[in-house]
């Protein structure tokens, strides 16, 4: 009885160990997954979350950020400070993100009101020191084009110029849209 | 969109997806293959031809013809210690090659075009590497145990060489009349060594393992030999030569297809009075298959290979005995390990899948031999038994990667229970069953 045991149980892990290297033979015919990296790039996708970016209207190149502090209210990390112009509201004088603190939680940009704070596709942003790490609104701007692109690839709502003068335009808008 | 801002703030990348076809990366690997092959043998073929031809020549001028004599003598040798390291660098990074294949990665392939030069690369970093001796140390032990390691590794090479240049020239001195049970004596000293590296570098993972190795050897041994012994008894030589060319003729005449007795199986198809002799043949071919892998796996087992390296396994220690070796001596043990694993192969090969011959009829090869031999700057008739010994064993070493990418490790008394209870049994019973197959005459 224990021989026969035996017996079988050897024809069953002959059977089962060339099943499993007939497996492993037919991955030596396929496509490696992993890709050189500094050659290649590899392809992100819209809602990946990297370096954040302040946007600028795509077609007047405005800055879109109206200094509601939102962010720097969410931030779980406390890396954002955001500094209003004092003589005129609504506009910011500066802005500055920590990204040795950030934890890519992408909070800030679900709270912009105005899709000004956006998580870009860029992940190369190794530095000597860690104050390079902290950025500048000069550094966190993006140009006209990359607003555009970023816009496009991640589909959100064209932003409407800004209004000259905001309460009156308020007011005014939906009276038009209802004509 | 042909164009995106990956690195937005100051340069356009193109957003480009690179899917190589599956094919790429096999047909790379094939041709590092036959460069480093390229290399192994012009450097093996260099330094013979000076031990052979240039020195004693340069000697002869001198009239010192008896030191001359000697140094011809040296050849083999001298072979042997060109022919290890270079053949291991290629072996280190074949088997970093194919893994990478199995587990669609690309593998190294960075330094040099396809990673060509990563072993060479990873040696001279080897080279350069502090020796570090940790306190406590048995010092005497700690610098002996990588030469005990390494040194019958090269020596049990020496009848693999006569068989794979066919006796020519000066290596018909390597040609010993007990090859097999050399080799297999010989490459049983290494874990002597294991076990000293790891009792004499003061750590307790590196002495666990010492010990693991010192207990799997000896239960690995056992069936490795008695299997040879039943090899002995059906092929009826120890001489690794005689039973390679006791194979010439082609790919059934080779020992692991029923040890030359093929057509013996012939008989058993119209059923009648001879059909008994078929059932012989058959016999013979269910042993031979059975002796070859019972010889795999244990040979596999007593090299350390993957599903049995449990005397280095990473995840419980480390790195077992060689924990704490670094530099050269790191590097000696990994040559010794490749280079044990390169000889059970082509022991393999010799034994079973007819050593440097092809699997043609014998007419081909006698006038391949012979076009060889009348070739514009000497005899290279050497050149076809090598090469040929070579791609088996290398075959069976892309069998070895393969298991590796397959199989996990073994618990350690999965391990022993599989040797003393399965193995052993099984090859006693196949010594019995092999002597009274080799005594019916027909």
């Amino acid at each position: 009885m224990k021989e026969k045991n035996i017996i079988i149980k050897t024809v069953e892990g002959l059977y089962n160990i060339g099943n499993g290297m007939f497996t492993v033979l037919k991955h030596a015919f396929r496509s490696p997954i992993t890709s050189s990296y500094p050659e290649v790039t590899p392809e992100l996708y819209p809602n990946t979350r990297h370096r954040l970016a302040l946007t600028v209207n795509p077609d007047t190149a405005e800055h879109l950020c109206i200094a509601c502090k939102q962010c720097e209210r969410i931030c779980p990390d406390n890396c954002i400070t955001v500094i209003p112009d004092p003589e005129k509201k609504g506009t910011i004088k500066e802005f500055v993100l920590d990204h040795g603190l950030c934890m890519f939680c992408g909070l800030c940009t679900e709270v912009c009101p105005t899709n000004c704070i956006i998580n870009t596709v860029d992940f190369e942003m190794s530095e000597y020191s860690r104050e390079d790490l902290i950025y500048d609104i000069d550094r966190l701007t993006l140009t006209q084009d990359q607003s555009r692109f970023y816009f496009d690839f991640k589909q959100m709502p064209k932003p409407k110029p800004k209004p000259v003068k905001p309460a009156v335009v308020a007011a005014a808008k939906p009276v038009e849209e209802v004509k | 969109m042909a164009v995106s801002f990956l690195n937005l703030l100051d340069k356009f990348r193109p957003h480009k997806v690179y899917r190589p076809s599956p094919l790429v990366g096999i047909f790379q690997f094939i041709i590092v293959a036959a460069f480093w092959f390229g290399i192994i043998y012009g450097v093996t073929t260099i330094v013979t031809l000076l031990f052979v031809k240039f020195i004693p020549e340069l000697l002869g001028l001198y009239n010192l013809d008896s030191i001359a004599e000697l140094v011809r003598n040296l050849a083999p040798l001298m072979a042997i210690m060109v022919l290890i390291p270079a053949n291991a660098t290629f072996l280190v990074l074949n088997e970093r090659k194919v893994l990478a294949l199995f587990t669609v990665r690309s593998g190294p392939n960075r330094v040099g075009p396809n990673g060509f030069l990563q072993t060479v690369a990873d040696a001279v970093k080897l080279l350069f590497k502090e020796d570090i001796t940790p306190k406590g140390a048995d010092l005497l032990l700690f610098n002996l145990a990588p030469v005990i390691f390494f040194g019958p590794t090269v020596i049990s090479f020496i009848p693999i060489l006569s068989c794979a240049t066919d006796n020519f020239g000066p290596f018909a001195l390597c040609d010993l009349s007990i090859g097999i049970l050399f080799v297999t004596a010989i490459s049983s000293i290494p874990v002597l060594g294991l076990v000293l590296g790891g009792y004499a570098s003061n750590n307790k993972y590196s002495l666990i393992g010492g010990l693991r190795s010192a207990a799997q050897a000896i239960s690995y041994e056992i069936p490795m030999v008695l299997t040879v012994v039943s090899i002995i008894v059906l092929t009826g030589s120890i001489n690794l030569r005689e039973i390679a060319d006791n194979q010439i003729g082609g790919l059934f005449s080779w020992n692991i297809f029923a040890f030359g007795n093929m057509p013996l199986l012939l008989n058993l198809f119209p059923l009648g009075r001879s059909s008994l002799i078929g059932l012989y043949g058959l016999a013979l071919l269910g042993m031979s298959l059975l002796l070859f892998f019972i010889y795999l796996i244990s040979a596999c087992a007593e090299v350390n290979r993957i599903p049995f390296d449990l005397p280095e396994a990473e995840s419980e220690l480390v790195s077992g005995y060689n924990t704490e070796f670094t530099g050269m001596k790191f590097a000696l043990f990994f040559l010794a390990e490749y280079t044990a694993l390169f000889i059970i192969c082509c022991l393999a090969s010799i034994v079973f899948l007819g050593g440097g011959h092809l699997p043609t009829s014998f007419e081909v090869e006698k006038t391949i031999l012979e076009n060889l031999a009348v070739f514009k700057l000497g005899d290279i008739s050497w050149l076809l038994p090598s090469t040929v010994l070579m791609i088996k064993a290398y075959g069976l070493i892309f069998v070895s990667v393969w298991v590796r990418a397959t199989l996990p490790r073994l618990r350690y008394d999965q391990l022993m229970k599989f040797s003393w209870k399965f193995l052993i049994p099984l090859s006693l019973i196949n010594i019995f069953i092999a002597a009274v197959l080799s005594s019916v005459k027909i």
